[in-house]
């Protein structure tokens, strides 16, 4: 851990009259940014457990299927027939009910899950990628160009070959392919040393301080009870937790009087510096879910600002569709639109109260398909697919398709060989990007799928990442507004890649 | 006064940039430090000896004795050395007088047979699920080999855990040593947050957690030795089967892992800046200077290769088929046995697993910056957020020598903190010198309100997604249960963001500096770490905890009334309060009779609803801490609350008490729980 540098400030020593000198922990920047002055959203959607994204892009090449088809286990390997042609192309996507689902197979989910895929024949792909057909809605997306698909990222320190790697010339990540270290590398956006400081985004806010007029809501929101919210940890920075069913009931008003009796209380005004600063603190967590609980409620019921607004079903947008109209036989991962709905909800509390940047985490457990993963990851493409289909149409109603990016990350992609009945704990895998100021392609390079051949360390395919996760933040915090020396600072083993802009945002 | 301060605190700034020779501490580097088989009680050099009190006296007049020693500064005290105050343990400290108490707290030995948390862990097991110890006794499992963790993985252990530790944490006579363990565990860190390996296996947790209690007040060295061997520690810093570089299979060169090597220099001894005896990082103009480099990382590396789990005969064994109740044990074979220099010393070519780790301990131990660090720590943990730097001196000195040229001597160094002059300034004056961790303040509540193990416990097994709920007819061990459906959700974890055992990384619960957003604050760099942690989202879950407790788990509650055998399947531990009293005492005011309770609202019925209000607030916050609040503070309460002994003519006994119960003494109750008088320790 690199801890914020900390410099003595003679002067202050001077000040002490009660208690006395602790370490100083000055913040680098108190200061808002004073140049941003539009609004930009960035949410993560994160993979808990890491993703297998061989067979949620499919490479669709004829030599690439080719070889794809060959490592997995044939109860695993997505069949070569494209559905392209069942997808509209008009702007929006309607799917039919049931047996009319582009991916229905006789109601049987593991059957759809590899009945198919989308061919990506917009102008800037080589036509050498597919998307799973579960995931009609993203599909979709990225054939419009408002999506991009970036192969082979995952947690290296720097690009490096097989045989540099295994000479030790270049040093592996400790245990790449553990969730734990994974999930601290892809959150603190380094891989060199396995011991977590601060989230790439929590330094990221400490950098811009108070960059929405000190609103509760700060910068970075997370909404997952998983845990991603690592990626937000600052120095200084605060999180706001805000769980996707909206604020926590507030348990310390229960009665006027209590009311009362606490905010009376909290306003006293003490001597004492701890009691001073608790009653400050406890008044500032009040008014942060006083405030959150009010602005859900503007968002809520029939303040919806998304009533009208149809899924790809027709349905009312978040709605959850049922099993029966998805055309499956078991239950697919649709609360995942729970998430989207709420990062959906706060974006559109941010635009009404004019901030200028906001992060939101979603993460969606379920993808360590060590076993049956026909299911699972079919349960799981399904309702992501949903997810992010109804998020975009959400976005694009706010009229805020520019301003927000949405991107996925996992601690690792997995194997390219399979076991009995799923894969296990891999390294690079592919990811996505969507949104309005997405430029829509493929990025990167596909590696070779070979077992134990020129790009798998392993024996078991497990795949060298050509793109590092710092390389793929870096592109999104230029974006954001972020400049090239906060980059450096936040991300430092971007230096290692001379590529520092992969290029898939509009500039 | 101030001018007094001033100057002192600038002679301190010289001294700490200066880097003046004249504050340097006796070498000691000559000694060695090998691990006490059975640590004899060190005599502390003018602490327990009652040959000599009035020495003693002289020597902390400053503390308060007799009638000086108020409730309230003996409540002061007692929050910042045990697990919180109640009015039985004030008394105690004020009939032995402060400094006795101390000696005393520090004397009483450890006691394996009543205080081992792994042992009351293997007895819950033995009771609850006596199949889990595979027909061996207790004794056997710990004498020898675990039956247990390698053949039953299972989540109860967890519970089990729990359940041992916080009966220790709120029952235990030794107080003191039960704190410090605590402090302990946030220093020398290992917890449940490893990848869920844990969660199976929480008795491994339970044989480290008895380290730090019995080492409480023993010799630091012999904490790391301990530490260093316990299955834990090897596993969650990941230095089981770590073998000296080699070359795999495939043809790559496998080094040690450097995990261990790392965080033992970074967080359990001597931090990452060299520091001053008075825990200020020393400078070269505006640089700090690192306490190690790379290549000492890389050397010690290679001291704890050859550590492999016990009772196995395959080296690397997998954690999973692992003893985790018993020491590591060396493999010389795997061990790197070359020449290591660490630090500016050289462990030399040739040396066992066994001497190298001793010798890393002694390099270690011998090192300027592990007396201002972890003394530091400790304060921080027990007294003051904000220690003078003359106090973190002192207890650094005390550190280094104990006055018998012993290093390390815990005993010494924690009567040192608990009797600083400085702390006692601060106390003497009611300063708040820290803010109460959420956890203690949690449990210091119970305490205060004689808690007690519900008289029925439930047991819930929950095994792959079925549910099953046994009742436990009587309480088997008189010990507080707790159980958690959801892994790593433990149900204190999750209303306080810490418990025990389950910081969610090696860097603790909270930042030890973390600067809060306050205006003071900053401009001083004060730091606040437990405040890190009270977030919106926490003080929602506290509330809802404290709301939980007083109106279902109190024997006071008309809730818990109605409902004796109720079980609240939402509601996770066994424990029930007593605040029952409370009524009583407000009663007094009409002399004990409701039949003097006006049933009207005129002038006159609100002044005995006042005065009534003004009670239950004295009897609460004498309770809670130790003092009544000021006029206007229960101007507060009684303005918003007196109304609402708002009782109808005729009305049952039992109306009466609902009424009050419910309407006053409740929310009176969590608020001042949740108040700064409560939370600022």
């Amino acid at each position: 851990m690199n801890e914020t540098k900390r410099y003595r400030r003679k002067r202050d020593f001077f000040k002490v009259t009660a208690g006395t000198i602790a370490a100083y922990t000055m913040p680098s920047s108190l200061m808002a940014k004073d140049d941003i002055n539009d609004y930009k959203v960035l949410v993560v959607v994160n993979f808990l457990a890491g993703n297998d994204s061989l067979n949620m892009f499919i490479p669709s090449s004829t030599k690439g299927y080719e070889q794809y088809a060959g490592i997995r286990k044939k109860s695993l390997v997505v069949k070569n027939n494209d559905l392209t042609s069942t997808l509209s192309d008009s702007a929006a996507l309607a799917l039919s009910k049931g047996a009319g689902n582009p991916y229905y197979d006789g109601k049987n989910i593991e059957k759809s899950y590899i009945k198919g895929f989308y061919k990506h024949t917009h102008s800037n792909f080589d036509g050498n990628i597919a998307t799973n057909a579960m995931m009609p809605e993203l599909a979709h997306l990225i054939n419009q160009g408002k999506g991009a698909i970036i192969y082979n990222v995952g947690n290296i320190i720097q690009k490096a070959t097989k045989a540099q790697l295994r000479a030790g010339e270049v040093k592996i990540p400790t245990s790449y392919s553990s969730h734990l270290d994974g999930q601290n590398y892809i959150a603190s956006g380094r891989c060199a040393q396995t011991t977590f400081a601060t989230g790439w985004l929590g330094a990221l806010a400490d950098k811009w301080g108070d960059i929405n007029n000190s609103s509760v809501y700060k910068l970075n929101i997370n909404t997952s009870r998983y845990g991603s919210q690592k990626m937000l940890f600052g120095y200084q920075a605060g999180v706001l937790n805000f769980p996707t069913t909206g604020p926590s009931k507030l348990h310390v008003y229960k009665t006027e009087e209590e009311k009362e009796s606490i905010d009376n209380t909290l306003a006293m005004q003490k001597r004492d510096l701890f009691k001073n600063l608790f009653n400050q603190t406890r008044r500032n967590a009040l008014k942060e879910i006083t405030t959150t609980t009010l602005d859900w409620e503007s968002v809520s019921n029939s303040n919806d600002p998304f009533i009208g607004i149809q899924n790809a079903y027709g349905e009312a947008l978040f709605k959850k569709t049922s099993t029966a109209d998805l055309g499956v036989n078991k239950s697919v991962y649709t609360s995942y639109l729970q998430d989207f709905e709420a990062a959906a909800k706060l974006i559109a509390i941010g635009q009404q109260k004019g901030f200028k940047r906001q992060v939101i985490t979603i993460t969606l457990p379920g993808w360590d398909t060590h076993s049956n993963q026909a299911y699972l990851h079919a349960r799981n493409l399904r309702g992501l697919s949903m997810g992010v289909g109804a998020f975009q149409k959400a976005i694009d109603h706010l009229g805020l398709s520019e301003n927000v990016t949405l991107f996925s990350v996992a601690e690792f992609a997995r194997t390219t060989s399979t076991n009995s009945s799923g894969t296990d704990h891999g390294w690079g895998g592919s990811h996505f990007v969507i949104g309005g100021a997405v430029k829509g392609g493929a990025y990167g390079e596909f590696p070779d799928l070979e077992i134990g051949g020129k790009d798998d360390i392993s024996s078991r395919g497990r795949i060298i990442p050509t793109t590092s996760f710092s390389q793929y933040y870096a592109t999104l915090l230029k974006w954001f507004g972020a400049n090239t020396q906060d980059i450096e600072d936040i991300l430092p083993e971007v230096k290692h890649f001379t590529q520092k802009d992969l290029g898939f945002m509009k500039v | 006064m101030i001018r007094k301060i001033l100057l002192s605190t600038s002679v301190l700034i010289l001294l700490g940039c200066g880097g003046s020779t004249a504050n340097t501490i006796n070498d000691t580097n000559e000694k060695t430090y090998t691990k006490n088989a059975s640590n004899p009680t060190i005599n502390i050099e003018d602490g327990n000896n009652p040959n000599n009190p009035s020495r003693e006296e002289k020597k902390y007049s400053y503390i308060p004795k007799g009638e000086a020693l108020t409730q309230e500064i003996a409540y002061k005290f007692l929050n910042m050395a045990t697990f919180g105050a109640t009015p039985k343990l004030a008394k105690e400290l004020k009939e032995k007088g402060v400094v006795a108490w101390v000696n005393e707290q520090l004397n009483i030995p450890y006691n394996p047979q009543t205080q081992s948390v792994l042992r009351g862990t293997l007895e819950w097991a033995s009771k609850l699920r006596p199949a889990y110890l595979q027909g061996n006794s207790i004794d056997d499992i710990i004498a020898t080999n675990d039956k247990t963790s390698q053949k039953r993985a299972t989540i109860e252990w967890s519970h089990f855990v729990d359940s041992a530790l916080l009966n220790g944490i709120l029952n235990d006579k030794s107080q003191l040593r039960q704190r410090v363990a605590y402090a302990l565990s946030q220093t020398i860190i290992a917890s449940e947050s490893v990848d869920g390996f844990f969660r199976y296996r929480f008795q491994a947790l339970a044989y480290y957690y008895d380290f730090l209690l019995e080492h409480a007040f023993g010799q630091y060295n012999d904490l790391l030795f301990d530490v260093t061997y316990s299955p834990a520690m090897a596993t969650f810093l990941t230095y089981h089967g770590n073998r000296k570089t080699y070359t795999s299979d495939k043809g790559a060169t496998m080094l040690p892992d450097e995990n261990y090597a790392r965080e033992v220099m970074q967080l359990f001894t001597l931090g990452l800046y060299q520091l001053n005896m008075d825990g200020m990082q020393k400078s070269k103009g505006t640089q700090f200077l690192q306490t190690y480099t790379q290549n000492d990382i890389n050397n010690m590396s290679k001291v704890f290769t050859g550590l492999t789990y016990p009772n196995s005969s395959k080296f690397g064994v997998h954690r999973y088929y692992a003893d985790l109740i018993h020491p590591m044990e060396c493999e010389d074979d795997y061990h790197d046995t070359t020449e290591k220099s660490i630090l500016g010393s050289t462990l030399p070519s040739g040396q066992s697993c066994k001497e190298d780790i001793q010798g890393a301990i002694n390099i270690l131990m011998k090192h300027n910056n592990i007396a201002p660090f972890i003394s530091k720590k400790l304060i921080m943990r027990l007294t003051m957020s904000n220690p003078k730097a003359a106090y973190v001196e002192r207890v650094a000195r005390v550190f280094n020598d104990n006055g018998k040229g012993v290093k390390g001597d815990l005993k010494s160094v924690i009567k040192a903190i608990l009797l600083d002059k400085s702390l006692w300034e601060e106390i003497n004056q009611k300063h708040g010198t820290k803010i109460k961790e959420p956890y203690i303040a949690y449990i210091g509540m119970l305490r205060a309100f004689d808690v007690q193990a519900s008289p029925k416990i439930y047991f819930f097994y929950r095994h792959k997604g079925a549910a099953t709920t046994y009742e436990i007819s009587n309480n088997p061990l008189n010990k507080p249960f707790i159980w958690q459906y959801y892994y790593r959700d433990n149900s204190f974890y999750y209303s306080f963001a810490q418990a025990p055992l389950y910081s969610p990384t090696v860097f603790n619960f909270y930042s030890d500096n973390f600067v809060p957003n306050d205006n003071k604050f900053r401009s001083y760099s004060f730091v606040a770490p437990e405040l890190s942690i009270q977030t919106s989202e926490y003080l929602v879950r506290f509330s809802k905890r404290i709301d939980d407790m007083t109106l279902k788990h109190d024997k006071g509650s008309t809730y818990f009334k109605n409902r004796p055998n109720y079980f609240d399947i939402k509601f996770r531990d066994r424990l029930v309060i007593d605040s029952e009293w409370i009524y009583d005492e407000a009663l007094q005011v009409v002399g004990g009779d409701i039949s003097k309770i006006p049933t009207s609202t005129d002038k006159d019925a609100m002044k005995i609803f006042e005065k009534m209000t003004e009670k239950i607030v004295d009897s609460i916050s004498i309770r809670l801490c130790g003092k009544k609040l000021t006029q206007a503070q229960k101007k507060i309460y009684i303005d918003s609350f007196a109304k609402n002994i708002n009782i109808a003519k005729n009305s049952t006994e039992s109306v009466v008490y609902t009424t009050i119960r419910e309407k006053v003494i409740r929310p009176i109750m969590a608020h001042i729980i949740m108040s700064d008088e409560y939370m600022v320790q």
